[in-house]
């Protein structure tokens, strides 16, 4: 229990936090004469809530079924699996001027293997989130500072744990009349670590696509490279990764997906290099 | 304290009134095309003092004497020939006038963008009135939010800027203030048949589509695949020489300690037999 206190006492932080500044940006609470907007009014303009107001929580609750070819993320597939991957998580963005803004989030995740159990793990990050956008339509920079830490299910022991530091940048431009989204971006991160020989330095760069295919349903595709560097150990990765996934949104709260990834990774260490085909479900609850 | 105005003073306001009211005016909304249907929405036809409807459809073309109805979960929108869109959020009533280049909600919600250099134009809901020239906002039946350029209350002349919302409450008052930026581009609206023109591509940021993350789901990664991870599923693998002078534990878990091995038993030196004669 005791390793999961950090992230429960955020979670208790958050609660409070939120209570107290409930007053503070709900649209109905303590203003004489304000008129409440309706449910379908918030669905289609959005909640056009009095500053204060600033600031938004929100919660999100998804689960998902995945196949994958390599449970092990060593060799070259044949472990097959299917995985069973639950996570919850809680975040609060404020805006602290017109250009800085502070997110926060914490989430608890676990991944469940059906036929190599010894694979289950369950941890949780902390993310801490400084973002600079000078004029929407120019890259956004941003600095991220995630602690994180998971447990091997079964034996209940520390699998890894490390302090993330993280400095990047990424673009987006909207075309087709602004239905679909061309994004890149880079970052670097260095993962001070527990034990010492996961420390890693590491650079990613992505870039992707998204398309609005109809009101309800987004497409994305993105390819991304990581090169890792595990500075303790003398092991170096280098990662490529395709992805293609289906969003639809059943409702306002409520979101299905569909996915279907491949890794390769060549790495130094002749059994850590792998690839990994997946595909699976997603359901996604937010608020 | 009163102003007494000469008679040529007042000529001239009103001539001065009427060229830039003749140099804002645009071109009149004589009709607009409709771009998209979502589920039930209605083309209505007023005749004399009764209304007829039929399904609207896509390219369906509406006058200043046809109204746009709106059901539960549809939506549409429509496009004039200056470039104004207008889209209707669900249960919405429509209209427009032509010459006076007015948008006319008498129930539910729209968003709206008008060019600017096109003359303006005048929102209308049950309790609000505002001239616009060209911006982007939001209207309900009793709020006008702006996401982009300025609006004029009627009659009062109240300024509304980007990011402020007039809202006429139940009491008969209109709070003016400024709405969270952060919520600025959120309802479906907003995306409805691609993103308005003028709004930042992050509008189209579906709650789930935090373009940032993608590639980031590491934690099999970190778990299974790092060096610690690997040495404890693949135990007999040979650990390849740390890079650094003073090597630090490379075992996650607690390593089982090995017992030492007692040293080879050396049988004490045996001294020859005394000899017997």
């Amino acid at each position: 229990m005791n390793k999961y206190l950090p992230f429960f006492t955020t979670l208790l932080l958050a609660g409070a936090l939120h209570a107290q500044d409930g007053k503070t940006y709900s649209y109905s609470s303590g203003r004489a004469g304000a008129a409440k907007q309706s449910a379908d009014e918030i669905e289609d303009i959005g909640e056009i809530s009095e500053s204060g107001g600033t600031s938004k929580w929100r919660y999100n609750v998804h689960a998902s079924g995945q196949y994958t070819s390599n449970a092990f993320l060593s060799g070259n597939y044949g472990s097959n699996d299917f995985v069973f991957l639950p996570a919850f998580s809680v975040g609060y963005k404020t805006a602290l001027n017109k250009h800085f803004s502070l997110d926060f989030e914490a989430k608890l995740e676990s991944a469940f293997f059906a036929n190599h159990s010894d694979r289950s793990f369950s941890g949780y990050s902390l993310t801490t989130t400084l973002d600079y956008l000078h004029k929407p339509g120019l890259p956004r920079v941003y600095a991220r500072f995630q602690p994180y830490r998971y447990d091997g299910y079964d034996s209940g022991e520390l699998a890894t744990q490390a302090l993330g530091f993280i400095g990047g940048t990424d673009w987006g431009y909207g075309f087709n009349a602004g239905r679909s989204v061309l994004y890149a971006g880079a970052s670097y991160s260095y993962f001070l670590a527990d034990p010492s020989i996961d420390s890693l330095s590491q650079f990613r760069a992505v870039i992707g696509v998204a398309h609005q295919i109809r009101s309800n349903l987004t497409g994305q595709v993105y390819y991304a490279y990581t090169y890792g560097d595990y500075t303790d150990f003398g092991r170096h990765d280098n990662r490529n990764a395709v992805s293609g996934s289906l969003i639809y949104q059943f409702s306002q709260h409520v979101f299905g997906s569909v996915t279907t990834s491949w890794i390769g990774n060549d790495s130094s260490q002749e059994n850590a290099s792998y690839k990994n085909f997946a595909t699976g479900l997603g359901l996604t609850l937010q608020y | 304290m009163s102003h007494r105005k000469s008679p040529a003073f007042l000529a001239a306001s009103l001539v001065t009134l009427a060229l830039s009211s003749s140099a804002l005016a645009g071109p009149p909304y004589t009709q607009a095309t409709v771009t998209r249907t979502e589920n039930k929405v209605s083309y209505g036809t007023v005749v004399g003092d009764q209304s007829q409807t039929r399904p609207a459809a896509s390219q369906d073309v509406v006058k200043a004497k046809n109204f746009l109805l709106s059901e539960t979960e549809s939506r549409a929108e429509l496009k004039y020939d200056d470039g104004t869109i207008v889209r209707i959020g669900q249960n919405t009533i429509f209209t427009f006038e032509a010459n006076s280049r007015t948008l006319n909600l008498k129930k539910g919600t729209f968003v709206f963008f008008i060019p600017k250099g096109q003359g303006g134009g005048t929102i209308k809901t049950p309790s609000l009135t505002a001239a616009i020239t060209g911006t982007v906002g939001k209207v309900s039946e009793n709020i006008i939010a702006i996401l982009e350029g300025e609006i004029v209350l009627k009659p009062s002349g109240q300024i509304v800027k980007a990011g402020e919302f007039a809202r006429r409450n139940p009491d008969g008052t209109i709070t003016i203030g400024k709405f969270d930026p952060l919520k600025m581009f959120e309802g479906k609206l907003m995306t409805f048949n691609g993103l308005l023109p003028g709004i930042p591509e992050a509008a189209l940021g579906l709650p789930l589509l935090d373009l940032r993350e993608l590639g980031n789901d590491d934690s099999a990664q970190r778990v299974l695949n790092s060096p610690s991870g690997i040495q404890h599923f693949f135990p007999t693998e040979p650990t390849p020489t740390p890079r650094s002078a003073t090597p630090r534990p490379a075992t996650p878990f607690p390593a089982t300690p090995v017992p030492p091995t007692p040293p080879p038993y050396t049988p004490p030196p045996v001294s020859p037999p005394p000899f017997i004669d």
